[in-house]
């Protein structure tokens, strides 16, 4: 850019110069302030335990009576000790006790009636965006974005050992069922971890991102995957039991209940299958994209989507019950404790919204403290 | 209406380059960096044309005679001014435009890294709703790393012995950024406002380079590329004075001929 000034005064190339640097300059000025290391934007991850549900949001863990609420305690108590951001759920370990994982890789372990920190494992930088599984050895396991699974000591903070998943990092809920972890990867492949061996019993890539974790249903891994499919693996050997279609990616594993799984997906779509081979039962099509993973219990199915509306319809035949808008989208998962139906929202005016899950009124809705 | 016109389209162009290159996301924005400077070079071409126009008139006869006549009347001396530029076809807005034209590409271009390749998972929900259908799910999760770089992360590089990381693409922003506004010629007539448009260009350089320490690094090569490419472009034009780069004054030249 050059600039060119002949005389005292301002001519018009000089007037009409100094205006578009001026905009330069603001736009200059709303890149950098819109700059920075790492990003801080996502929805809540949420954790419930007895009469308390714990969220885990930007820089601070919050625990919220469900009777009330009203915000119990938070962690980090001071503003200004509060540097690390968390996203993932938070572990309610075997103990009681919470424990969080952050953005640089810190791992957090906190009481859960105090918000008291029992250790704090410091980061290495890399991110930890899966919520934490305990393992049946009592240590702790949390995929690293560089494609490390971190093997945690629970009682020091400490790090026993780093296993190398092979470039594959986990976004969602990894599974323990007596010696095998199951993990499902963004980059597509769903893994068996050996917690005796230490090794990795087998390893399947799906070819599509696993967005959201996997369940352990009926004696089958099951998967949601973003090339529109839900997936049953054997848990044995990852051999494919069945495979169903869907309308959208799948982001959060379906849940099961008597005998039908249900499964969301980013188009829109509520679905009902069979368990054993994943034929479809009903469906139904919702206003907006459904990141959420639905939840069911007394034979109604809730699920959120990405505007803010709250579905319930009935289980075994999809005919709808209630439906609720919310300030703000649904993600996460729904879940149900404490006789309310539990919502994180994002991208309004509260986080967590508590719901009658018989008529979808709203009960309480929390925000944090800005 | 942002996102449809110009979020989407770059993820989506910047998707197909992605994919056109093996899967690397640098290319990918080499490639895409080449590709707007060629589809604004027109305007950029008449906007160079129509500075070059202005910086002879402004040391013409009749430029000075107007502002000996007019001294004591500025508005009839902008007018006057103005009416000149336009009789000689010169348009003052010329030297910004490229500027302008570019402003929302870059910050487009800066929402688009930042969604293309998601850090967290509201991110990746977010890049879902952009993806046009016809691209095959299996290119997510992008691949990030280009050379020693993650793109969607400020660069930094270690080197065995060197007790701090070294900021290499910032530092190739600001020598590229230098060396393509200062080959170029400025005809001032007086050496005040050849200091003040120095000390512009230099806080043009230190702001961009500042910036570009802390912006993804895929952002960093865009400018890095963009000005390589400029100064190709006055090289090729015959339009550069090389001495220039290594010197800190705008001064006007004692014969303003001799300046190309």
């Amino acid at each position: 850019m050059q600039q060119e000034y002949s005389g005292e005064h301002m001519n018009p190339t000089q007037k009409s110069r100094r205006g578009a640097l001026a905009a330069l300059l603001v736009f200059a000025g709303l890149l950098s302030s819109c700059a920075g290391g790492a990003p801080n934007k996502s929805w809540a991850g949420m954790a419930v335990q007895g009469a308390t549900a714990f969220l885990a949001h930007n820089t601070f863990i919050s625990a919220v009576n469900l009777d009330t609420g009203q915000m119990a305690w938070q962690y980090p108590a001071e503003k200004g000790d509060a540097t690390v951001l968390y996203y993932s759920d938070p572990l309610i370990d075997s103990n009681g006790d919470l424990v969080a994982a952050g953005y640089d890789g810190t791992v957090v372990k906190l009481a859960a009636d105090s918000g008291t920190a029992i250790w704090t494992m410091e980061g290495d930088g890399n991110p930890i965006i899966a919520p934490i599984a305990e393992g049946p050895d009592g240590a702790y396991y949390a995929s690293s974005e560089d494609g490390g699974l971190l093997v945690i000591d629970s009682a020091a903070g400490t790090l026993l050992r780093r296993v190398d998943l092979g470039k594959a990092s986990s976004w969602g809920t990894m599974a323990v069922n007596g010696d095998r972890l199951y993990i499902g990867t963004i980059e597509h492949k769903v893994l068996a971890y050996n917690f005796e061996t230490g090794a990795i019993d087998w390893s399947v890539d799906l070819g599509a991102s696993i967005a959201g974790g996997v369940n352990l249903v009926d004696g089958m891994v099951v998967v949601g995957t973003f090339a529109k499919q839900v997936v049953a693996l054997d848990p044995q050997n990852g051999e494919t039991l069945w495979e169903a279609e869907t309308d959208g990616w799948v982001w959060q594993a379906p849940v099961e209940s008597d005998d039908a799984l249900f499964a969301a997906d980013l188009g829109g779509v509520l679905r009902s299958l069979t368990l054993s081979d994943g034929l479809p039962l009903w469906h139904i099509e919702l206003e907006a994209p459904i990141q959420a993973g639905p939840a069911v219990q007394d034979g109604t199915v809730f699920a959120g989507d990405s505007q803010g509306t709250v579905y319930a319809y009935s289980a075994e035949a999809g005919t709808p019950a209630w439906q609720r808008k919310l300030e703000g989208g649904v993600f996460g998962t729904l879940r149900l404790a404490g006789g309310k139906l539990l919502a994180v929202v994002n991208g309004g005016k509260y986080q967590l919204a508590a719901l009658h899950p018989g008529n979808g009124s709203i009960i309480w809705t929390y925000t944090e403290p800005s | 209406m942002w996102d449809t016109v110009i979020i989407n389209p770059l993820i989506n162009a910047l998707l197909f380059l992605y994919q056109l290159f093996g899967g690397s996301f640098g290319l990918a924005i080499i490639v895409f960096t080449v590709i707007i400077r060629l589809a604004t070079y027109p305007l950029t071409a008449s906007s160079q044309k129509s500075m070059r126009k202005m910086q002879e008139l402004q040391s013409s006869k009749e430029w000075k005679d107007l502002q000996r006549k007019y001294a004591k009347d500025k508005e009839k001396l902008q007018a006057e001014q103005m009416k000149l530029l336009q009789s000689a076809g010169a348009n003052p807005l010329g030297g910004c435009l490229p500027i302008l034209i570019q402003l929302p590409i870059l910050f487009g271009l800066y929402q688009s890294i930042g969604n293309v390749i998601p850090s967290t998972p509201l991110q990746l929900f977010s890049l879902s709703q952009r993806i046009y259908g016809f691209f095959p799910v299996s290119l997510i999760p992008l691949q990030k790393n280009f050379l020693w770089m993650n793109l969607a992360q400020p660069e930094h590089l270690v080197v065995p012995g060197i007790p701090f990381p070294i900021p290499v693409l910032a530092i190739l922003v600001f020598l590229t950024s230098w060396v393509s506004q200062r080959i170029v010629p400025v005809m001032t007539t007086d050496a005040q406002s050849g200091q003040t448009s120095l000390i512009m260009n230099i806080f043009m350089v230190i702001f961009i380079t500042q910036i570009s320490l802390t912006l993804p690094s895929g952002l960093s090569i865009y400018f890095i590329v963009t000005n390589l490419i400029s100064i190709l472009q006055y090289v090729l034009m015959g339009r550069v004075d090389w001495k220039r780069v290594w010197t800190f004054s705008n001064a006007p030249p004692a014969n303003p001929k001799s300046a190309k």
